[in-house]
Parts: C-alpha cells; structure tokens; sequence
C-alpha cells in the first residue's frame, strides 16, 4: 500500500482556483471522501489525481513516485498511473458490449489471459449472462457494475470513484450504498470518492475532505467532521450533528435500539441485529428536560450533564455528556429558564424518527 | 463512353480520397481537440477552397506547380518531371480542393465524440493512439465515411482546377467532367448527354447512400 500526498493548485482562465491537498494514507485500505456542494471542486480534484488535469503548482506523489511536479515539471500520464476512474455517468463504450467493455483495457495481454481475466471479472460482478449485450441495454445499477468491472479488471493502484451512485435511482442507491461499501473494504487498495450527498459520505468515508468554493476547509476522520466542524462555511454545508458508532441490539415494531457506551438509543429500524451502525442526531433535534418525566412520545430519554453552554446568537449550543458526546442547539430563553450550566444534570430528548442510523457494515 | 477518362477519372477520385485520408484524419482530430489559437486560421485555410473560384485557385496551383515556382522546380529537381500538366499536379490540385469536403465532416465527427470517452480509455491504460482507432473512429464512423463519400463524389465531378492546372490531355489529365465540355463544344449533345447522366446517377446513389448509412446509427453517444 502506497500514501497518497497530493497539494496542487489548478487555475483556470475563466473560472475558479482550486487548491487540493488529499493525504491517503498508507496504514489500511481506506477510503477518502471528497465532499462538499456543488461546483466545490471536488470532480477536479479527482481528475488531477487521475491525470486528466494539469496543475499549475504543487505536487502530486503516490507512495515514492512523483505523478507531478510543477518545480521540475514532472507530469505523469494517466495511462501510466495505475489509477482506476469511474466516472459519474460511467461512460461505457456505447459501441461495444459488456465483455468488451470489461476486457478494454487488457488488450497488451495475449487473448487467453485476457479472456481468462474478463470472465472472471464478469462472474464477481454477476455479468456472465449479460456478455453480449450492448451497454444501452441493461440498467442502471447494471451499467454501474460494468464500469466497476472495467475498471477493477486493470488492477488499480489506487481507486477513484466520481459521484459513483448519484445516477442510480433512490431505492437502488441505497441498496447499492452498503455493497459499494463491502466492495471498497475488500479491494485493498486506497479510495478517494468524490460525493456531495451527506448520508453517502457518512457511509462510506474513513476520512473526509470537505472542499468548499475550491478550498479544503476541514480535513478528518468522518465522525470528527461531521460532529465538530471546523468553521461556520463546513458547519453550513456539514451540518453539525453528534455521529456515535454503536450496534443494533434489538428491533422491534420498525424500530431498532442501539447501544452506544452505555446508553440505548431508538431509531427508525436500519442494518440487521448485531450489525454495526453509525447513529447520527443533529443538535437541533435534541431537547433539553429537567427530571425525568417519561410522558412523551419521544422514544428516547437520556440522562446527561452539561458540559458547557456557548451562546451562538439567539441560540445556545449545549454540549452534553451522556455516555457519548452529545450537541443540543436550544433558545436562549430556553437556556435561561432551564438555568443550564457546567455540571447540571439534566434530560436529553430525542424523537425515534431524528436519531439517523447509518449502516457500516 | 471515353474509358481512358473514366480510369483517370476514377483514378484521381481513389488517391485524391486515399491522401485525404491520411491527411484530412490526424488534421481534423487536431482542429476538434486543439485549444491553440491557431485553429481559428487553420480552419479559415481548410475552408478556403468552399469560397474561392475554382479557377481563382486552379491559376495559383499552375503557377505554384510551374518549373519557374519554387514549389514546382523542388518538384522538377526530385523527380525529374513538372508538376503542372501532370496526374500528379492535377492529384495535388485535387487535394487541396477537396481538403473541406473531407477535413470538416471528419472534424464534426471526431468532435462529437464525448471527451469523458476518450479520458477513460486513458485510464484503463490505452494509449492515445490506440484511443482514437479504439473508441473515437468506431464512434465517429458515419461522419468520417460521409467526408469520404463526399471528397470521392466532388472529385469525380470537379471541372475548372483540373482544367486550369491539368490542361485536359487524353489518358492522362482528361477527366470525365472535362469530356462533357469538349463534347458540348464538339455539338456532341447525345454523347455528352450520356456521361452527364452517368455522373448524375452517380452523384444521387453516393449521397443517397452515405445518408442511409449514417441515419442508420442515429446520434449514439
């Protein structure tokens, strides 16, 4: 396994700046995601890392190759990176079928070893039967595997993955979204995936660049971003939310209980008994109590102490312990009336349907 | 019919179609792809001969392919032969004539072909070349056999270059469409009738052809 450093700055003539700086590192095949809103960036920092872009400054180097040096103007080709692109609408080869798609790239191979690799590829992805078809006739999530197969087929140093399930209808995407994940886990070679969708990013990212009007604003393990945002443009785009991991310990009536440290949580039912379970509340979300009352309709009531109140505004950010590290966002008034301070004990409530779980396998 | 005017004719259509293509190709796919400024005076170049009489240019090839021209003495002192009043000078003339009916279709054609295509062909390894005979000349096929169609079809019945810098000499510079005009000045009517007709249909089915074909794969991506 290669690190992955990259710090370049594009510039182009009538548009934006964009500053990359992505670290890969080397430890375990992780993935890297690359988000933030649209027109951020992020396609642009793919494609510089797969070579389909110039730089003006900076350097690129994968483990201890230089792919790009602006100083000695180094410039590697992207035929000879060994980086596997998926484009975000894939871009199949409309006028080949799905074998020859998949076997594209293998053509410096003698025929066999081609044939050999091309159909073993087609049986991982499940493809056999579709072989001979033209790629304008299968689906979507068809198509989206064809171009996995393509790619991977080559063997790739290093995996870039554009937006890889936003052409994918909903109820697909996230079928597909615990699979791409399982697949990425298993491949062993480090990933840098580019989306703008926060649950996709939650599910699948080890780390996360937030890039924001082509800068990188935050870079971090996932639950790091997404519960402490750097400034208020990641706050703005991140969202600010508690991320715990824990594990389904029960499911019942469509909703499922998640232990996380030493407290259980209900959400709306995601993931199998047992399975591992990102649980995502935003800080809006989180009422504050005093006493246990028990008589709403919130499923969940946690006992919890204040660990500091901060005035942001009309509003007060509470930061709360209970058995994990918990945001409530509530009205000054409310603060004041509830007298919140350091050290209080208090109740956290949160309705079943606002505790978001996300699967990770 | 005046078969020695059908060989040269057909003669002169297949090499003016053959050379366009080895040229007209590589030249297209750099005006498609190419972001120096320079395109902008290479295409005026590419489409002069659309405006330009055909005599207009006929004259300046004569006098660039005469023995008193550099272009046309280089040529006398290589192969020991002139330029003008030859196949080879009216094969040249023709050339440059028909650079737009080839150069343009196949500069629509390659440019139309989505450049995402050509990127992940880079990625999986193919090198640039092989990418244009993989992907970019299977996908802009119809609009490159419509430039040959067309270069072929305008050759067969180009008139006043050939004249101009060919002189009409039987079996070697007279092609069919010139055997029209010494008909017609000879008052053969009937025979000069017979090979318009010929060159007529022969127009019709080609372009009739060419749209069959090309219609048949309708804009895949």
């Amino acid at each position: 396994m290669s690190d992955v450093v990259a710090e370049f700055e594009l510039s182009f003539a009538s548009g934006p700046t964009i500053e990359g700086r992505v670290r890969q590192p080397s430890d375990r095949a992780s993935v890297t995601v690359l988000f933030g809103p649209s027109g951020g960036g992020k396609s642009t920092v793919l494609r510089t890392l797969a070579g389909l872009e110039r730089p003006q400054r900076g350097t690129i180097r994968f483990g201890d190759e230089t792919w790009f040096d602006a100083a000695t103007r180094t410039f590697v080709r992207p035929q000879q990176r060994g980086v596997g692109m998926l484009f975000q609408s894939y871009f199949l080869f409309p006028h080949l079928n799905v074998e020859q798609n998949v076997a594209f790239g293998l053509s410096k191979l003698p025929r066999d070893e081609r044939a050999r690799r091309a159909a073993a590829m087609l049986e991982r992805f499940d493809l056999e039967g579709l072989a001979a078809r033209r790629v304008d006739e299968i689906s979507g999530g068809q198509q989206q595997r064809v171009a996995l197969a393509r790619v991977l087929v080559m063997q790739p140093r290093l995996l870039l993955l554009d937006e890889p399930l936003t052409s994918l209808d909903q109820p697909l995407r996230e079928k597909l979204r615990g699979e791409l994940r399982e697949l990425l886990r298993s491949l062993g070679v480090p990933v840098v995936l580019v989306t703008h969708d926060r649950t996709e990013a939650i599910a699948l990212a080890d780390r996360v660049v937030v890039l924001v009007d082509g800068r990188v604003r935050q870079f971090g393990d996932v639950q790091q971003v997404f519960a402490q945002p750097a400034d208020e443009v990641v706050a703005r785009y991140v969202g600010v939310e508690a991320i715990e991991e824990g594990r389904v310990v029960e499911t019942r009536d469509g909703l499922a209980a998640v232990e996380v440290g030493s407290a259980h949580i209900w959400g709306l039912a995601q993931g199998e008994l047992g399975s591992r379970v990102f649980v995502c509340i935003r800080a809006e979300d989180v009422v504050l109590e005093r006493g246990a009352t028990g008589g709403s309709s919130a499923r969940n009531h946690l006992p919890a102490q204040v660990v500091s109140v901060v005035p942001e505004g009309a509003l007060v950010r509470v930061l709360l312990d209970c058995g994990f590290r918990l945001t409530a966002l509530v009205t000054r008034t409310s603060s004041e009336e509830l007298r919140l301070a350091p050290g209080e004990a208090i109740t956290a409530v949160i309705k079943a349907p606002a505790v978001h779980l996300v699967p990770r396998g | 019919m005046d078969w020695p005017a059908v060989w040269v004719t057909l003669k002169l259509a297949a090499l003016t179609t053959l050379v366009l293509t080895v040229v007209g190709l590589p030249l297209a796919w750099w005006l498609a792809t190419t972001r120096m400024r320079a395109r902008a005076l290479v295409e005026a170049v590419v489409a002069l001969p659309l405006v330009l009489p055909p005599t207009v240019l006929g004259f300046y090839l004569l006098l660039a392919a005469s023995p008193r021209f550099a272009p046309g003495s280089a040529y006398q002192q290589l192969t020991g032969a002139t330029l003008a009043f030859s196949f080879e000078g009216i094969l040249l003339a023709s050339v440059i004539c028909n650079l737009p009916f080839a150069v343009r279709p196949f500069a629509a054609a390659l440019g139309s072909v989505d450049p995402r295509l050509i990127e992940a062909s880079w990625c999986l390894g193919v090198s640039r070349l092989q990418t244009f005979w993989r992907v970019v000349l299977p996908l802009a096929w119809p609009g490159v056999l419509t430039g040959l169609v067309l270069t072929f079809a305008h050759t067969v019945g180009e008139f006043g270059v050939v004249l101009m810098v060919g002189g009409n000499i039987p079996g070697v510079t007279r092609t069919l469409a010139l055997t029209i005009y010494d008909d017609v000045q000879a008052l053969d009517y009937a025979r000069a009738n017979r090979t318009a007709l010929v060159l007529l249909v022969f127009a019709a089915v080609s372009l009739a052809l060419t749209y069959t074909v090309t219609q048949r794969r309708p804009g895949r991506r």
